[in-house]
């Protein structure tokens, strides 16, 4: 006959084990040895069995505590309304283009004298014209450093507040892991949402 | 569909419930003025909390909250960790209410909780060791005959010894021996099956075993 299965020695810890298997025991003595032994350190670990009580407050302040608790999670769920629906993805993008849009209009008139002066003109002005011509240096041109700023800030434990399991700096890093494609096809985006309000650079 | 509307306010005590539309049930019938939930299964309980009556599930935490915390110290061994994680668990159980419906009882469900926070704070911080410190201020203060000396010795071995095991063979352990839940209502709240809970708790047995020599 074979010997018990982790099963069967299971079933025998909860005295359910088949008469029949139960016989084996009796012959078997390898399998007497480990019941015995297994017999053992169940009644040992057992007898740890009572922890000890808490202070008698923890029990009468435990409800309202977690009434509080649950108050300060509820008023954190309009940011989570605000970031859960959407990916990362969504959310910055749509952080950038507001905040472009309301930088680009703060800062309206003085920025059409200094493009006109500036040594380089930027991406978003010169999509704006129509002409998405590549972009030679991106990581210097000045609606993409916008956007690397709005995105380290978007990852500055935003997400984490709102109870959204992100990788630290993930929008920061968004951007770094972008290709000069995705990054142009990014300023071509929000060169035509500034297009369309009429608050991009003339 | 009701709408609540959960008004949080500096003083817990003052939070306002607004209820759109809600039906308390009626087995929750007024007492001197007062409803009187603890006459409410679990899915009452479970209704009545969706439906924004917070009495309903205090209940519900007065009903679980020692045998919760039971087992979150049973994973972290002090009562500072097993106190927030026992309120962690309610606070992921009313927040998550609504997902309970149609599941396992409300008490395997809330096991499930306290296993999931327990294990992960697990994975956070080694756990302390509180018997053995409260053994050693004992032995400052107080004569304890041997017999109970040395019975709080064995207790803090099996202790140490259980803090060891593996995640999954301690988590059925725990919930084998000391909540002495079956086999079936164990593979519920760790996601598994009966056959993977024995094999565990073989394992887990043959482990301390070991441990303990």
């Amino acid at each position: 006959m074979s010997h018990l299965s982790t099963d069967e020695f299971v079933d025998l810890l909860d005295d359910v084990l088949p008469a029949a298997r139960g016989e084996h025991l009796r012959t078997c003595v390898q399998c007497r040895t480990e019941a015995e032994g297994l017999t053992g350190v169940l009644v040992r670990a057992t007898e740890t069995r009572d922890v000890p009580e808490p202070s008698p407050l923890f029990w009468g302040h435990l409800a309202s505590r977690i009434r509080e608790a649950v108050a300060a999670s509820v008023a954190r769920t309009w940011r989570e309304l605000v970031w859960w629906p959407g990916s990362a993805w969504a959310a910055g993008v749509a952080s950038m283009v507001l905040v472009l849009l309301v930088s680009q209009s703060s800062f309206r008139r003085s920025a059409e004298r200094e493009f006109s002066h500036a040594p380089f003109e930027s991406a978003a002005s010169r999509l704006t014209r129509g002409t998405p011509e590549p972009i030679d240096d991106l990581e210097g041109d000045q609606a993409w450093a916008v956007v690397r700023t709005v995105a380290d800030e978007a990852g500055d434990n935003a997400a984490d507040d709102a109870g959204i399991a992100t990788r630290p700096d993930a929008a920061e890093r968004m951007t770094l892991e972008l290709s000069s494609h995705e990054k142009s096809e990014l300023a071509l985006l929000l060169a035509s949402e500034l297009k369309r309000s009429g608050t991009g650079p003339r | 569909m009701l709408t609540r509307t959960w008004a949080p306010a500096s003083d817990p005590a003052t939070m306002r419930v607004r209820v759109t539309r809600s039906s308390p049930p009626d087995a929750a019938a007024p007492v001197s003025g007062r409803t009187d939930y603890t006459a409410l299964d679990e899915q009452g309980l479970v209704d009545a909390s969706l439906a924004g009556h917070t009495a309903a599930f205090d209940v519900i935490v007065e009903r679980y909250s020692r045998r919760i915390y039971q087992l979150c110290y049973r994973f972290v061994n002090n009562h500072e960790d097993a106190r927030d994680l026992t309120q962690d668990v309610f606070v992921r159980a009313y927040r998550g209410l609504r997902g309970f419906r149609a599941r396992a009882a409300l008490g395997t469900w809330l096991y499930r909780i306290a296993v999931n926070v327990s294990l992960n704070r697990m994975a956070l911080k080694t756990p302390q060791t509180e018997a053995l410190d409260r053994r050693e201020h004992r032995d400052r203060t107080i004569e304890l005959p041997d017999t109970a000396l040395l019975r709080s010795e064995r207790a803090a071995e099996v202790r140490a010894a259980v803090a060891r095991l593996p995640r999954k063979q301690r988590a059925t352990l725990i919930l084998r021996v000391y909540h002495e839940l079956p086999h079936q209502e164990i593979a519920d709240i760790l996601g598994s099956t009966v056959g993977a809970v024995k094999a565990n708790f073989f394992h887990a047995l043959a482990n301390l075993k070991k441990l303990l020599q």
